[in-house]
């Protein structure tokens, strides 16, 4: 049977084991990572659920208020979330194949891109205000505003982040076998990427 | 129950050309998304800014499920990492969707 | 082979040298200073919350308004007592728990990112501080629930700092469960699948999961809450295009499973203290663990119980259904718990005779909630005081009496001292009575139709209000009592030694209070963390008595339970 020993341990320096291994970390950030996506997904589901109830039960509202929406604009700006979410994959892929130019390169494309989609946001925001589309007084208006820039916040979020990793792989700190802060920001961008879609389709095109 | 300290390292080596139905395209898997992702999105605008139908809104709600889905299993490597990461998004996503079909079967405003 | 190194120093002081009170008041990374953190900030809300607990019973003394001198006022210091316990006294305290135990009892050096859990607790110190100050900008009248319009339109500013406050804690929380499931799922130690983790752990698992999965709906309803008062929107408003029930739908979607959120950790923690206490393997271990993530699940689908005014009619049978089929997992355990200590030797120790007031509570709590999800009857008392004694017998009945439970059991490996037996004992039939005597009554006036949140009542309600105020007075003596019990035991306590309940969970396999990353070397757990009576246990336990003497409390049999199961 088994056999028990009960240790007096001694107070010589522990055997601190260390820090966990690179890919213990990676692990852990990854479903740190997920984990937070997944409460995300649930504060995006009460903006879009809000703005829902309204598309379905007032949709003459909706239609008057997409009379005013610069489809184009909006398009051109779904392309570059869609092109950022393709460059930092491929700034990913570089990483894991050790590349770190091709890395620095990738991302800095996608925090370009996003730059360029927050600032396209603001040129809609002004012309939605011309067409008197506000934050208040305007059932539409509130709906839309609360979403996007909800989204919005976390496109320059990303952005930050992009900028951040793109300091570090300068110095540095990514390679070939650790890469894990860049895969778990390409997580969280990729994510912001999937909420556009959803947005996109829900408020321009239903 | 055993232990489960499953390993995860799981960016399956992605090649600089896809095979797709039997033709070889000379780009990595994500470019041809990519590729994907924006004939999705034309189409779906050529559908959104049309007259809508009845059938307009499921379609282009299609459309749009296919592309998120699409970035989470190659953009965000569902389809080979662990399982437990879709299990994570899957069951808040599941809840969202109650709570939204619930918040769209009740009338707005109580009686 | 198992081994598990029990430290020395049984009985002399702790070597290491002790923490300064000045280590706790800074940032550090150390889950257990995070912990302790965590639980000295929520038991100093606990004595705020208690201060206007006090000041509602005292106005409530006579049907007229003495104390406070408008509804408004009376409206006021109830919304902050409901926000502050649940808020700042309740969720923090558990999160407490979570944070000193889940590493030790999972035998790991800390948390999977410590940096990240002492972040979310400094996020409480603010929060609450927003809290404290929404009192003087035109404070929160709309109670913890926040409903609009009364929120929106009748409150004042300090709405929006109370909600803002709220919006912290709950990305405090959100943080904190995350580092709690990445710190459970990948740091069990080799030989502790999900099957072997101390039901503690399980409690928080499910916790974490909830938390995870309702609290961003609250943070959601929060954000359109203060544009609704800051930006000038109207998401709840319906004169211009709003909605007030999407604040009843969605606030309920998180605070359902809030209660849940407040109350499985202490049902880990009586799952661990009923074992221990009484000797004997936990009955049905496989039950309780599964119980939890199933009160998780079924949790999410019933939050419209709380909407069987304002619903539609037809939508509202399903929520009576599935508030009915909550009530079986929890009776799982409940059974359970009974199973437990059937036959056992317990040890009525301060922690058990908690642990015990809770399950009698809970089940009183339990029966009410049932009561109260039949619709008829719930359209009966809706809104009155039967609701307030339901909600008070499942919170402080069940995760406040868990609390004191929690805080008797492990406050000796927290510190390295015991806590006074008598004082506790003494505590806890004043608790006990003091309980029964505060919120027994409000059954009854409740019934008889007294609504609730009003300083001004009908006359003939005055007697069960007098009766309730004098257990409160009692109820806030006994609380005193505890506080004073802590402080004074940190000095003259005596000593506890690594392990004096003689349990076999890994959190007594290291000194008390455990060194700076908890455990020399890498602990073996045993393969059934209640095996008590089993061979291996009992060796183990039997060594520890040959060399350091009998467990404390002095009382026999802390080798192991006559026979090695009672099921
Ligand atoms: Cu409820």
């Amino acid at each position: 049977m088994s056999e028990i020993t009960v240790e007096q341990t001694h107070h010589e320096a522990p055997p601190n084991h260390g820090h966990a291994s690179p890919h213990a970390r990676a692990e852990n950030l990854k479903l740190a990572m997920w984990l937070y996506l997944g409460s995300e997904v649930i504060i995006f589901s009460v903006l879009i659920g809000a703005y829902l109830v309204f598309r379905f039960n007032y949709p003459e509202l909706v239609r008057a208020a997409q009379e005013s929406i610069n489809v184009a604009l909006v398009g051109l700006n779904t392309f570059l979330l869609l092109g950022s979410s393709w460059a930092m994959v491929m700034g990913l892929l570089n990483i894991q194949r050790g590349n770190r130019d091709g890395l620095v390169r990738w991302i800095g494309l996608t925090a370009l891109m996003g730059t360029v989609f927050v600032a396209l946001q603001g040129v809609e925001y002004t012309e939605l205000a011309h067409e008197g589309i506000a934050v208040y007084g305007n059932e539409f208006g509130m709906r839309f505003y609360a979403m996007t820039a909800f989204h919005g916040f976390h496109v320059i979020i990303g952005v930050l982040w992009a900028l951040f990793v793109i300091f570090n792989a300068r110095r540095g700190n990514y390679s070939a076998e650790n890469y894990a802060g860049v895969e778990v920001f390409g997580l969280y961008w990729h994510f912001v990427d999937v909420v556009w879609i959803f947005l996109f389709t829900f408020i321009y095109l239903f | 129950m055993s232990d489960e300290h499953n390993t995860l390292d799981a960016h399956d080596d992605v090649k600089d050309e896809t095979v797709l139905f039997g033709i070889t395209i000379p780009f990595p898997i994500y470019t041809v998304v990519f590729g994907a992702l924006a004939v999705l999105t034309v189409i779906e605008v050529l559908i959104g800014t049309a007259e809508h139908g009845s059938l307009t809104i499921p379609v282009l709600f299609g459309i749009a499920v296919a592309k998120a889905v699409m970035v989470v299993l190659f953009y965000m490597h569902l389809r080979t990492d662990n399982r437990i990461f879709s299990i994570v998004l899957l069951i808040p996503l599941i809840m969202a969707i109650i709570s939204i079909i619930f918040l769209l079967i009740v009338p707005p405003v109580a009686y | 082979m198992a081994s598990i190194s029990v430290p020395a120093g049984e009985t002399s002081a702790p070597q290491q040298p002790r923490l300064r009170v000045s280590d706790y008041l800074r940032w550090s990374v150390d889950h257990k200073i995070i912990g302790v953190q965590y639980m000295v900030t929520s038991l100093f809300f606990f004595l705020v919350g208690g201060v206007l607990a006090l000041t509602i019973r005292t106005e409530l003394l006579t049907p007229q308004l003495d104390v406070l001198q408008t509804g408004q006022q009376y409206n006021t210091v109830l919304s902050m007592h409901g926000l502050i316990m649940i808020f700042l006294w309740i969720i923090p305290m558990m999160a407490g728990f979570g944070n000193y135990l889940v590493p030790l009892m999972l035998g790991a050096k800390d948390m999977a990112f410590p940096w990240l859990n002492a972040f979310a607790f400094w996020l409480i110190p603010p929060a609450g501080l927003l809290m404290l100050l929404s009192w003087f900008i035109g404070p929160p009248e709309a109670g913890w629930t926040m409903y609009p319009p009364l929120s929106t339109i009748f409150s004042g500013d300090g709405q929006v700092l109370a909600a803002l406050g709220a919006h912290l804690l709950g990305i405090s929380s959100i943080l904190g469960a995350i580092n709690f499931l990445v710190t459970i799922r990948n740091m069990r130690p080799k030989g502790m699948g999900y099957f072997q983790m101390p039901l503690f752990v399980w409690a928080m698992t499910a916790t974490s999961i909830l938390v995870v999965m309702a609290t961003p709906f609250l943070a959601g309803a929060l954000t359109l809450l203060i544009l609704d008062k800051v930006a000038g929107t109207a998401f709840f408003d319906p004169a211009n295009g709003g909605d007030v029930l999407l604040w009843q739908n969605i606030f309920w979607f998180y605070s359902h499973p809030a209660v849940y959120i407040m109350v499985l950790p202490g049902m880990g923690i009586l799952s661990e203290v009923l074992s221990i206490h009484s000797r004997k393997p936990i009955f049905g271990y496989k039950m309780i663990a599964l119980s939890s993530m199933a009160i998780g699940g079924i949790g999410f689908t019933v939050w419209a119980h709380h909407m069987f005014t304002s619903l539609q009619p037809e939508y509202r049978l399903p929520f009576m259904i599935t508030s009915m089929i909550i009530a079986v997992p929890t009776g799982i355990k409940i059974f359970s718990w009974l199973g437990t200590i059937w036959m056992g030797k317990i040890r009525f120790t301060s922690a058990m005779l908690f642990s015990l007031g809770f399950l009698s509570m809970f089940v009183i709590g339990g029966i009410t909630g049932v009561m109260l999800a039949v619709i008829p009857f719930n359209l009966h008392v809706h809104d009155t005081y039967f609701v307030v004694a339901h909600f008070h017998f499942v919170l402080f009945g069940g995760s406040v009496f868990a609390i004191y439970s929690g805080l008797y059991h492990w406050y000796p490996k927290i510190t390295g001292r015991m806590m006074d037996e008598r004082i506790g004992r003494w505590q806890f039939w004043l608790t006990y009575i003091g309980f029964l005597l505060t919120f027994f009554p409000m059954h009854f006036a409740g019934i008889l139709g007294m609504p609730r949140r009003v300083a001004v009542y009908a006359p003939e309600f005055q007697t069960l209000n007098s009766l309730s105020s004098a257990g409160s007075a009692v109820l806030g003596f006994a609380a005193l009592l505890l506080i004073w019990n802590m402080y004074k035991s940190l000095y003259v306590g005596s000593i506890a030694g690594a392990n004096p309940w003689r349990a076999l969970t890994l959190e007594w396999a290291t000194t008390s209070p455990p060194p700076a990353h908890n455990f020399v070397g890498d602990p073996v757990p045993f393969h059934d963390p209640y095996g008590y009576g089993s061979e291996e246990a009992t060796a183990y336990l039997d060594e520890i008595d040959q060399r350091y003497g009998k467990g404390s409390p002095a009382q026999p049999g802390s080798a192991a339970a006559p026979q090695p199961a009672g099921d």
